[in-house]
């Protein structure tokens, strides 16, 4: 006889209780109260869809450089502030840093002709000369994610009299030190980028109007394929019980289904120059008709890079170290993953101390 | 035997449902049996690179196609021939998909394979349904990882994309086509004017740069 028969305390039993305290659970949550990028910010700029938000400070401010940070096309800013205790964001503030945020909004069809150009030479250089603009500084510290690293890197080097500190977070540089990596389960986005012809590129762009966030989801899932299998059954089970961590999973959710469409002409750029062809390390890459050096990347930098990112190889971001201008270049190397060095409990003091220290010994 | 069937009527039924179930396990055995000993499973395999019959390389395919790339007649409503383009896009897109199905399923076969042979020790025997579903996540995501990484994975992967796009193009040209009868501006419309507001906006804001520096250095 099976040992939840006596006394209703086995397997089943605890499965049935479980499902018991998760219906009552999940019929008093709703959307709203799923709440990501929740830390209080005030819109300073608006330029076409993107913004520029300044975070209210929650401590005494400790560097006085503002600090301007930029996210990739692909996902949102949202990331870094999932919640109160798993949030950069709210981790920097904390450290006493004056924070700005650019968002690049929800591009969709309209974005479609934007270039990775635009964004570099006049979404983030009007940011820039805002921040500048407000607080009376004459160069600030960028402070880059995934592909908003790229943006920055390129930004610093363009515009080195702008720049006091380049921040690198998880972010690629060279597009095929994947093949350096010997971690069969990294770099799956850029063998599958190479594989492609560069006219699959320009027609799925030119069809789609831009790179479909719900396509770019799903070359993710492939990524870790068992996971994506087992994250609505056996870890939503797991889960689902317990308010804390029930919450952490919607918040997570809530954050991966925000992906609007990549702009169209950027995401060739992105894909076929950088991806493909991988003209930033080669020197070849150019925006809006400037070579982009990464040897005039003067202002001292911090490389930020997570050890276990199936995403971006930690090896296509460690390359920067041999491009760079500057002898003030350091590296900080992290456990964890590509999402999980924002949003795990393990990485939120190590990741913001780092960044803020390293900017408290240049402020 | 008049007696048990008294004592339980459904007696004979019971055993005849049985003798029945006997019989078709033993004929599904045979056909399996006749199924690993033949040339099905190429067959099959080859007819989902085929697309079962609908793409290219088959007769249906073929008139489709000859359809849409027909000599093309100025004063002729071309709609007939972009529904054709639709149709022999929609036939490709499910050859595209059949073929991708049999590379994808590889390595679930190779998994299946792998765990059904493990011995189990007597860790494993005691283990609950937990661990044996974590034994098969780590086992299967290896082998659908290492199958990712494949040129096979990888062509299949590739040619459904292309398959796909030109699907959606082709549905499109569709809408564009009935956008354009009704007289309701076509995506084609709304690109070209984005395109204009982004050259247009890039303009405008390189003249106010310009003037900027200009006022800056004091030439005004």
């Amino acid at each position: 006889m099976s040992s939840d028969q006596p006394n209703g305390t086995g397997p089943f039993a605890e499965m049935t209780d479980k499902m018991l305290k998760a219906g009552k659970l999940l019929s008093t949550i709703r959307d709203d109260d799923v709440d990501v990028g929740a830390t209080p910010k005030t819109l300073i700029m608006r330029r076409d869809k993107v913004e520029l938000f300044r975070y209210a400070p929650i401590t005494e401010q400790k560097v006085r450089t503002p600090v301007l940070l930029a996210y990739g096309l692909i996902g949102r800013y949202t990331m870094a502030d999932l919640q109160e205790d798993r949030s950069l964001v709210r981790s920097l503030l904390a450290q006493g840093l004056d924070l700005w945020l650019v968002d690049w909004g929800q591009p969709n069809r309209t974005e479609r002709w934007l270039t990775i150009d635009d964004y570099v030479d006049d979404y983030i250089h009007a940011a820039v000369e805002r921040v500048c603009r407000e607080t009376g500084h004459d160069r600030i510290t960028l402070l880059g994610i995934c592909e908003g690293g790229v943006f920055t890197t390129c930004y610093t080097a363009l515009h080195p009299d702008k720049v006091k500190g380049l921040v690198l977070t998880i972010t690629p540089i060279d597009f095929h030190a994947d093949r350096d990596d010997p971690d069969t389960h990294h770099g799956f986005l850029n063998l599958w980028t190479r594989s492609l012809e560069r006219s699959d590129i320009d027609k799925l762009v030119d069809t789609y109007g831009g790179l479909p966030g719900e396509f770019m989801s799903s070359v993710f899932s492939l990524m870790t394929p068992m996971r994506s299998l087992t994250k609505y059954n056996v870890d939503l089970i797991d889960v689902v019980d317990d308010e804390a961590k029930l919450m952490n999973f919607l918040r997570m959710e809530k954050w991966l289904a925000d992906r609007p469409a990549h702009p169209g002409e950027a995401a060739k750029q992105w894909l076929k120059d950088l991806y493909q062809d991988n003209k930033l390390v080669k020197g070849e890459f150019v925006l809006s008709g400037r070579r982009v050096d990464l040897s005039k990347l003067t202002a001292p930098v911090l490389n930020v890079f997570a050890l276990n990112d199936h995403i971006i190889p930690p090896t296509c971001s460690r390359a920067l170290g041999e491009h760079v201008g500057t002898k003030d270049y350091s590296e900080i190397e992290l456990p964890g993953g590509h999402v999980g060095l924002f949003v795990s409990s393990k990485s939120q003091g190590s990741l913001s101390k780092g960044i803020s220290e390293w900017l408290a010994a240049r402020d | 035997m008049a007696e048990e069937s008294q004592a339980n009527p459904f007696g004979p039924i019971v055993a005849q449902w049985m003798e029945s179930w006997r019989a078709m396990a033993g004929a599904t055995a045979g056909i399996g049996e006749t199924w690993s000993n033949s040339m099905l499973p190429f067959i099959v395999k080859r007819a989902a690179e085929s697309g079962f019959g609908m793409t290219a390389g088959n007769d249906l395919a073929e008139a489709i196609e000859r359809m849409a790339k027909g000599p093309r007649l100025a004063d002729v409503l071309d709609f007939d021939r972009k529904l054709a383009h639709l149709t022999a896009a929609w036939s490709d897109l499910q050859g595209k998909l059949a073929a991708y199905q049999v590379v994808a399923a590889k390595p679930w076969m190779r998994a299946a394979q792998q765990f059904s042979a493990r011995q189990p020790d007597g860790k494993a025997k005691d283990a609950g349904w937990r661990e044996h579903l974590g034994a098969w996540n780590e086992l299967a995501n290896e082998e659908l990882i290492a199958n990712q990484r494949t040129e096979e994975f990888l062509v299949a992967q590739k040619q459904l994309l292309q398959a796909a796009t030109e699907y959606r193009a082709r549905q499109s040209e569709i809408a564009d086509t009935i956008a354009a009868v009704l007289g309701i501006p076509t995506q084609r419309d709304f690109d070209e004017v984005t395109r204009q507001l982004t050259e247009l906006r890039r303009e405008v804001r390189a003249l106010e740069r310009r003037l900027g520096e200009a006022g800056s250095r004091g030439d005004a």
